[in-house]
């Protein structure tokens, strides 16, 4: 796999894993509370702090295990990036619409919040499947 | 499922006979990485222009005998 490659992948899971975990927790109290009584914000941002720290350790590994291959990204690791937030970037437009009715019809910030991330999280994980896919098929 | 590029290509065969030139070699030779030959070789990467010229020269043969497109 090409560092770019790796990069992708660490991203996704870590995003995808962590996130993934936070949802579920989240959802679960939505069915027990209120949403407007759900104080969220710190599990919230506290997600989004082990996500990027977990991606930063990942890509260092990756790094330390091949210097040599870090960093290298040639035209292929550019037309996929481009491929890949060409597609993620759909999901987020589909998403800041959707933000969009949330915010118009007043309902309460977590609804808005939590779609704001979830769109944000789609979309990076779109981008990053078709960036998979684009390495080991082709396109 | 993903659609493949029509260009095949010789650069296996040209690697060989040219001393058993390893895909990581023709990689730093041309400026691109291990993994991106490997894709070119096996007709998941159509390569830019460019880099198929550079390609070329590496093995000093015209482009078409590196790269084949089939005719209509």
């Amino acid at each position: 796999m090409s560092f770019e490659e790796k990069s992708t992948w660490i991203t996704a899971l870590s995003l995808g894993v962590v996130n993934g975990w936070y949802f579920a927790r989240i959802l679960a109290e939505v069915t027990r509370v209120e949403a407007d009584a759900i104080v969220y914000q710190g599990s919230l941002l506290v997600t989004l702090a082990i996500s990027v720290v977990l991606i930063v350790i990942g890509h260092i590994v990756v790094a330390i295990a091949n210097p040599k291959a870090a960093d290298q990204t040639d035209e292929r690791d550019r037309d996929i990036e481009r491929r890949g937030e060409y597609f993620g970037g759909y999901v987020l437009g589909s998403a800041s619409l959707l933000v969009l009715g949330l915010a118009i019809v007043e309902v309460d910030h977590f609804w808005i919040a939590h779609a704001i991330l979830a769109g944000l999280i789609l979309s990076e994980l779109v981008s990053a499947v078709t960036k998979i896919v684009a390495y080991r098929r082709g396109f | 499922m993903a659609k493949q590029t029509k260009v095949t290509n010789a650069i296996r065969a040209l690697r060989f006979q040219a001393d058993e030139m390893t895909q990581a070699e023709l990689a730093e030779q041309v400026g691109v990485t291990r993994q991106t030959v490997i894709a070119i070789e096996k007709g998941r990467y159509s390569p830019s222009l460019e880099v198929a010229f550079k390609i070329a020269r590496v093995f000093g043969v015209p482009l078409e005998e590196v790269f084949q497109y089939p005719e209509e």
